[in-house]
């Protein structure tokens, strides 16, 4: 029998291109039980013609996406493609847009009269800026929002040009607020009857992540330029060498320190008031001082045997992993996260399965993405 | 109206960043959030840079809050939990796997007393697997989940993203299953065991790059650039760094006329990324950055600086929408402190009041929800099983 989903029955129009927010939203409910219809362009939604394995109208980059989704052609310009967008959001729970599609696909699209039309209706928008504010009517993705939502400036190394992060972080992370926001206005409709329209911006959720800045900037004016792979408010805490490769030891409480005083044979500096508190081993004097005893710990080990002694020990550590290596993790299989499909050519595919473990609902990932205008015949 | 989760009471017993932050999500929604901690506070308050003797980044992560503080090591105040399970709705924690167990809090245990409890494990590995049993922090996922191995340059190690992205996506991911849940108990009344896993949640993040893995090419470290589209990339200005992102053919157009370049279509293009970036870098390099931005977005290009904390704190972007504000604490005096990023017509997000002190609101939440009288509540307090004035 297939498992229940937290919000079965729940009918979502997504009108999001890319690897978008609205997209990676889309996603998301439709693995919580919502049915997703996805509006593309006549071509297609434009991850459909990029990144490897892209055939005619597919690519592994939109299958991985848009697994689980119904897909709908739809030319926003015409009139008949505009009645067919409101026929569809009048029946609707949740109408998900993205800036970036509608200002590509229909400048001129009012995002305020579904509201109107459907007072039940859920709209979330996404938008790089969100639609108030200095910056509102401005474009961007994931990389802008990166640049100016202070991710860039603090990932890299000292000196040097600082970096995205790799994965697309801004996307996701609004993403999982827009799909909270929406989540919880639909468990306020019923007692309501109200929809409600959410003005979701990728800057202000990649600002949300700035709390380990919010500190020493407000209190000492210190705004941290790229910090390689320390922590601005933890030592030692860093991405360290061994005789094979490197490890990660994180200690951020006094206890951890002490377990690793421990390990090293050096418990006499647990009671030195220059190490003694992670306030004294955070300071620029002592903070090397503390990597170096790491440093010394680990030259005479491999990767692997520093790790069992730190697990054992209790003191956080990892090693780092490839993709390919993450996915052939045990754990990240165990948690059944990489799932396998096959395109409608047959190709087989990876998609991360769901992030949402849960007893009663566990999220789904059930079906491979469509192609384009699958579901043209599609009945509501 | 009032907030949508207005009306739902969650259970925090966190510590440090992911749990607490995840209800912190929550209360910004309109939930009411009671903080256990234990009587010498959680271990954040006690992290670097202090305001009065308290982690200013518990201020943070905490607004919104009522405190209350017990210690659950014994029966008594293993009880008081147990009744506070009874009366709430949600409870959120982000222990080691099997600490909650052991105390006798485990989710086996807490739903005998309420089988609509929605109950959510933030870990680092899930409650699951194998490494379930590992110690982790932020950086130790970021490491293992794959994000490392993609961020920065092959020339340079493997980078972390300078924020806390396992801490973070982490808890929007325990948001984000808790409304879901809520929904569901709303329909059935049934509540459940939400096991997130910080490693599920960044390895998911990494899966835009899982195409490149079996190309030639690989999926690897290749800074700013995106792997299909081209140009994005940083270009330095005469006073800054500009970002550009091309997403759609609309704005690779833009860049190919304002450059004087020929036209070609969105797929071809990261096959032209170094003729992209060259012209790029001749054009940036004679503006300054805020020159450089109008230019970019007066043709339909998005473009944007690189800001720091400093230039973000001093961007009245921030501040108009509230991301950034302003709470005045009772014995601290005023705070900066972040807003709420969920905004909608009927709701503009919860920031209502600064973090608790320990057990400042024990005796107002145990006499409300659990009806204790002003003698029973000395007794305990006498004999440490809670804490506050």
């Amino acid at each position: 029998m297939t498992p229940e989903g937290c919000i079965d029955g729940t009918l979502v129009i997504e009108l999001a291109d890319g690897w978008s927010a609205g997209s990676v939203t889309g996603r998301l409910l439709s693995e919580l039980g919502a049915r997703v219809v996805k509006l593309e362009p006549s071509d297609g939604d434009r991850l459909r013609h990029i990144g490897p394995q892209t055939t005619e109208d597919s690519s592994a980059t939109f299958n991985i996406l848009n697994c689980n989704k119904e897909s709908l052609a739809l030319d926003l310009r015409s009139e008949r493609g505009r009645r067919t967008l409101a026929d569809l959001t009048s029946q609707a729970d949740i109408l998900i847009t993205d800036r970036t599609t509608t200002e590509d696909r229909a400048a001129d699209l009012d995002l305020d009269v579904f509201g109107t039309s459907n007072s039940r209706l859920i709209h979330c928008h996404f938008s790089p800026f969100g639609r108030s504010g200095p910056l509102a009517e401005h474009s961007g993705g994931d990389f802008i929002a990166q640049a100016m939502g202070g991710v860039i400036a603090t990932t890299g190394h000292p000196g040097e040009l600082p970096h995205k992060a790799g994965p697309p972080l801004a996307v996701h992370n609004a993403a999982l607020m827009g799909g909270a926001s929406i989540l919880a206005a639909l468990f306020e409709r019923v007692e309501s009857g109200e929809g409600t329209t959410i003005d979701m911006a990728l800057y202000d959720s990649i600002v949300s992540l700035l709390y380990t800045f919010i500190p020493g900037y407000f209190l000492s004016g210190k705004a941290p330029g790229p910090q390689g792979n320390q922590h601005p408010m933890a030592a030692p805490w860093d991405n360290y060498p061994t005789q094979d490769g490197w490890i990660i030891i994180c200690m951020a409480d006094d206890r951890q320190w002490r377990n690793f005083l421990d390990l090293i044979g050096r418990n006499d500096l647990a009671e030195d008031p220059r190490y003694m508190t992670n306030d004294e081993r955070v300071t620029d004097d002592i903070r090397p001082e503390v990597n170096q005893l790491v440093i010394d710990f680990l030259a005479d080990k491999s990767t692997e045997e520093a790790l069992e002694v730190l697990t054992q020990g209790q003191v956080p550590a990892g090693p780092i992993y490839s993709l390919a290596e993450l996915l052939e993790d045990p754990q990240f299989l165990a948690r059944d996260m990489v799932r396998m499909f096959e395109d409608d050519k047959g190709h087989p595919f990876r998609t991360p399965g769901s992030i949402f473990k849960m007893s009663e609902t566990p999220g789904r990932v059930y079906r491979r993405a469509p192609t384009l205008d699958e579901h043209v015949e599609i009945d509501l | 109206m009032s907030a949508p989760l207005a009306g739902v009471r969650v259970l925090e017993l966190g510590a440090y960043t992911t749990g607490p932050l995840a209800a912190r999500y929550l209360s910004n929604l309109g939930a009411e959030i009671v903080k256990v901690e234990p009587l010498k506070g959680e271990s954040v308050r006690h992290f670097a840079y202090k305001v009065d003797g308290v982690s200013y980044i518990f201020h943070v992560h905490n607004v919104n809050k009522r405190g209350v503080a017990i210690d659950s090591s014994g029966d008594r105040g293993r009880n008081l939990i147990y009744e506070l399970v009874r009366k709430s709705d949600v409870l959120i924690e982000n222990f080691a796997y099997g600490r909650m167990q052991s105390w006798g809090l485990g989710y086996d245990d807490l739903k005998l007393l309420n089988p609509g409890l929605i109950y959510c494990s933030l870990s680092g590995f899930g409650h699951n697997g194998p490494y379930r049993e590992m110690r982790a922090f932020d950086t130790v996922i970021q490491g293992m989940a794959g994000v490392m191995s993609l961020t920065g340059t092959a020339d340079f190690p493997p980078t972390k993203i300078g924020v806390s992205s396992a801490d973070n996506v982490g808890a929007a991911t325990g948001a984000m299953a808790i409304t879901a849940a809520l929904n569901y108990k709303r329909r059935t009344g049934k509540g459940q065991h939400i096991n997130i896993s910080m490693h599920d949640v960044q390895g998911w993040l990494s899966s835009a790059a899982w195409p490149w893995l079996d190309t030639p090419e690989g999926a690897g470290r290749d800074g700013n650039h995106h792997p299909a589209v081209a140009p994005q990339n940083l270009y330095e200005t005469r006073d800054g760094l500009l970002a550009v992102e091309v997403e759609t053919q609309t704005h690779l157009d833009a860049v190919t006329d304002l450059l004087g370049l020929a036209r070609c279509e969105l797929a071809q293009s990261k096959s032209r990324e170094s003729e992209f970036d060259t012209a790029f870098t001749a054009w940036a390099a004679e503006r300054t950055t805020g020159d450089a931005e109008n230019d970019c977005r007066a043709n339909g290009i998005p473009a944007g600086r690189v800001q720091g904390m400093g230039e973000i704190a001093e961007n009245a972007h921030t501040w108009a929408r509230d991301m950034l504000l302003e709470l005045e604490h009772p014995t601290s005096g005023p705070l900066k402190l972040l807003g709420s990023p969920f905004k909608s017509t009927r709701s503009p997000g919860v920031v209502k009041s600064t973090a608790p002190d320990i057990g400042q609101h024990t005796r107002d939440v145990l006499s409300e929800l659990l009806g204790y009288d002003k003698e029973m509540l000395d007794a305990l307090s006498k004999s440490g099983v809670i804490g506050g004035p």
